[in-house]
């Protein structure tokens, strides 16, 4: 099964998208900040399950523990930067056309606003596959 | 008349004339007793005194005896120097001229006035080598001259010219006095300009006083200040003086600029225009409201290259300003010019930063609007997710109970955030009572409802702190953010420290912890609605609210952090200035508990034989709510007799332990007057 991360501050959204992507048969890490998130990456990628794909928000304290705009950004930079083939979705409050150039820019596959966690799970078997 | 008589006369004239010179210093009043005395003690037909003109061409009759006398002066009768007159001889030779038979006398002009004339003798009037005028003195009688008439008159007429001498240096001193103190208070007036020119930048208040001084310190007629226009077509009166210069002002009157006016031509021109007399100005607007104008300035009002407008300054005398007036009041009008430069540019300067203002509010406005959009959005994503995969879960052939009851449990604790939101952002926002409180017990009631553990926080109040200004369930509200707020930063300790501030007349609260602190680039922000540090969960609401209650009662609030080291906030209320007093003698038996500390030594100290037990024999037994979840349970029939004595007491508490049975809850009295009441 595909391992994915779920990164994201906000717990009840954290805890409400990890339920349908555990439900649709993924397993699912999650962190609530970027440092956590890094620490969660790393410490699967050296075992024989590493992370498959990494959904991070876009909006959240960044590695200082200030919450900052495109923290999500800086922690897609990190992560692959360890793993340069990283499938990576970017998920946001809002529909930004810059940001999202932005995320593909810097390596991520999508750019997703929350909001119908179906969608979500379409996308991420469509990358996958 | 013997010789004798008459040389008796002659010394007695000569002294009354002597006495009169040194007495009179009025020069018309002394020749005119002088001729007086001439013909009353001589018995002499006529006499006269003709001064020369300032050109020294003629001498002009200043003074004359009788009706012959008045009417010559009315016809203003003069006659040349060295013409074919006695007197225009006497003058220019400075010799006396006698004539004892005036037919006979080549140069006599005779006179239509004095027909009966047979003697005339001119006496020159001189001092030293400076001839003023002469003297004439005439009589109807042939050869009425003696040698001593001639030698007393010529005396008398050489006392004559000195005093006239003196009388026009005494007038010349006036003269120069009265210009001295006309410069004083000139120069005097510049520097009252001077200093609203320095002082004053609401020109609505400069102009009119600038006006009203050139009016007083000059004694003009009237002033105004024009100032140019936005088009520059108009110059447009900004102050006038008195009623002229209000009614002016009403009808907005105002001068096309180059037109038919001083002004209009001053201010076009940026030159000065005087009209000594305006009836032969062509420049000059007749102006209905000041009639009686005779000399008219216009002065330009310039800084640089630019002019403003200009000042009229009017006076009902022809040739009204002397060289002197006009000097001083350019330099009035260039230093006010200054001002009104100066004036506009604060003007600008404001009018600039009401625009930055505006531009800020807004950017904070949207900043806020933005933050709040993106909170509520966050909170609500939750319910529409959890509840889509919820719908999907019920069309399962088994059902799993346990996920069904953590999504229900994830949309309730989201709505609650929201709505708990409507509490945080009003409830700060709602009508305060302030009252003398004691803070370092609101810091433990903050505590109580806060959750705050006794073991992590301490507090301490310097003896003698006063009572702060506030309103007790607010304040609770507010120092409870606080604790939280430490609380969140994961300090371990808490400390807060009440004493009298170095602000007269406040009290400082300072709370601080050893938390993880706030960046320094965030200590702004933090005051903000929606604004959070902490990411997951909080609201953002807690600092705001804060600032606005404290700020409510007129407090402030500031914060002092170090990343990794801890947070201090200080706050600084109002003090009481005297806790109201009163008397509580009574024979009740009445209980206290509560914990030891400010409040509970003030209560000790206000009741006589107040007990800190728990005794069930009192007839009314105090309860501090902090104990009273406690306590409660304890009470079984003492509850009848139990008041809760609440800092901030909330609905939900109310019913919680009116359902247990107390008497009631009170708001927590600070003052003894305050007390009486509750023990009422």
């Amino acid at each position: 099964m595909p391992k994915l991360l779920l990164v994201d501050d906000e717990a009840l959204v954290r805890r409400s998208m990890q339920k349908t992507l555990l439900r649709k048969g993924f397993v699912v890490e999650t962190a609530g900040n970027c440092t956590e998130g890094l620490e969660t990456f790393k410490a699967a990628y050296n075992t024989d399950a590493p992370i498959d794909m990494a959904l991070l928000d876009l909006n959240m304290p960044n590695f200082d523990g200030v919450p900052a705009h495109a923290a999500g950004l800086d922690l897609l930079t990190k992560l692959r930067e360890i793993d340069p083939n990283l499938n990576a979705i970017v998920l946001t409050a809002y529909d930004e056309v810059d940001t999202a150039k932005n995320a593909v820019q810097r390596g991520a596959r999508s750019y997703f606003v929350k909001g119908r966690e179906q969608g979500l799970v379409d996308l991420i078997n469509e990358i996958l596959e | 008349m013997t010789s004798t008589e008459r040389q008796a006369t002659l010394l007695s004239a000569t002294l009354r004339v002597a006495n009169n010179i040194a007495s009179i210093l009025d020069p018309q009043e002394l020749l005119q007793r002088t001729v007086d005395i001439i013909c009353d003690e001589f018995d002499f037909y006529y006499a006269g005194v003709f001064l020369l003109d300032e050109a020294n061409e003629y001498a002009v009759l200043k003074a004359g005896r009788g009706k012959a006398g008045d009417a010559m002066l009315a016809e203003k009768h003069k006659l040349k120097v060295g013409g074919n007159s006695m007197i225009g001889a006497s003058i220019s030779s400075q010799h006396a001229r006698i004539a004892l038979d005036v037919g006979e006398e080549a140069i006599h002009f005779s006179n239509p006035h004095l027909p009966n004339t047979r003697s005339e003798m001119a006496l020159p009037l001189t001092v030293g080598t400076k001839v003023l005028g002469a003297v004439t003195v005439q009589s109807e009688q042939e050869a009425a001259f003696s040698d001593d008439d001639i030698s007393t008159l010529q005396g008398m007429a050489d006392q004559l010219a000195i005093a006239i001498d003196n009388a026009n240096q005494h007038a010349e001193n006036q003269f120069l006095l009265a210009q001295a103190e006309r410069r004083a208070r000139l120069l005097d007036a510049a520097n009252q300009v001077g200093r609203g020119v320095a002082s004053i930048l609401d020109l609505d208040e400069l102009l009119p006083q600038t006006v009203d001084i050139i009016c007083e310190a000059y004694n003009f007629y009237y002033a105004g200040v024009f100032l140019i226009d936005e088009n520059k077509e108009y110059a447009v009166l900004r102050a006038g003086r008195g009623e002229a210069g209000k009614t002016m002002i009403k009808q907005n009157h105002r001068l096309k600029l180059g037109g038919n006016s001083m002004i209009g031509m001053a201010a076009r021109e940026r030159i000065a225009r005087i009209s000594l007399d305006v009836e032969g100005e062509d420049a000059f607007f007749r102006n209905p409201l000041l009639p009686d104008t005779r000399s008219e300035m216009a002065l330009p009002l310039c800084t640089g290259t630019k002019c403003l407008g200009a000042v009229t300054v009017q006076s009902i005398e022809g040739n009204a300003f002397s060289d002197d007036d006009i000097q001083t009041l350019q330099t009035m009008a260039d230093h006010l010019a200054i001002a009104i430069n100066n004036a506009n540019l604060l003007k600008e300067l404001e009018r600039t930063h009401a625009e930055l203002l505006r531009t800020k509010t807004y950017e904070a406005l949207s900043g806020a609007t933005t933050e709040a959009i993106h909170w509520i959005g966050n909170k609500a994503l939750p319910i529409t997710t959890t509840a889509a995969r919820m719908q999907e879960d019920l069309n399962e052939a088994e059902l799993d109970m346990e996920s069904l009851k953590e999504d229900l449990g994830m949309i309730v604790e989201s709505a609650t955030l929201i709505v708990e939101v409507k509490e945080a952002l009003l409830g700060p926002a709602r009508e305060t009572a302030p009252r003398p409180v004691m803070l370092a017990d609101l810091w433990l009631a903050s505590a109580h409802h806060a959750g705050t553990s006794s073991e992590k926080l301490t507090v301490k109040s310097t003896p003698n702190t006063p009572l702060a200004i506030g309103d007790s369930v607010q304040l609770v509200r507010a120092f409870g953010n606080l604790l939280r707020n430490a609380e969140e930063a994961e300090a371990s300790q808490i400390t807060v420290e009440t004493s009298l501030s170095e602000n007269a007349g406040f009290v400082t609260t300072r709370i601080s912890d050893n938390g993880v602190g706030i960046p320094e680039e965030m200590q702004d922000k933090i005051w903000a609605s929606f604004f959070s540090t902490k990411g997951e969960g909080f609201k953002g609401m807690g600092l705001a609210a804060c600032l606005h209650i404290i700020s409510q009662l007129d407090g402030s609030i500031r914060v002092e952090s170090e990343a990794e080291k801890g947070t201090t906030f200080i706050i600084e209320l109002p003090a009481a200035e005297t806790a109201p007093q009163a008397d509580l003698s009574g024979t009740q038996k009445i209980a206290l508990i509560a914990p030891e500390g400010e409040w509970a030594d003030f209560m000790s100290a206000s009741i006589e034989n107040l007990s800190r037990d728990f005794n069930p024999k009192v007839d009314l037994l105090l309860l501090d709510e902090i104990l009273a979840e406690k306590t409660l349970p304890t009470l079984e029939k003492l509850g009848e007799k139990t008041l809760i004595l609440s800092a901030a007491p909330s609905v939900e508490n109310i019913t919680k332990y009116l359902q247990a049975g107390v008497k009631d809850v009170v708001l927590k009295p600070y003052t003894t007057e305050e007390l009486k009441e509750v023990l009422g």
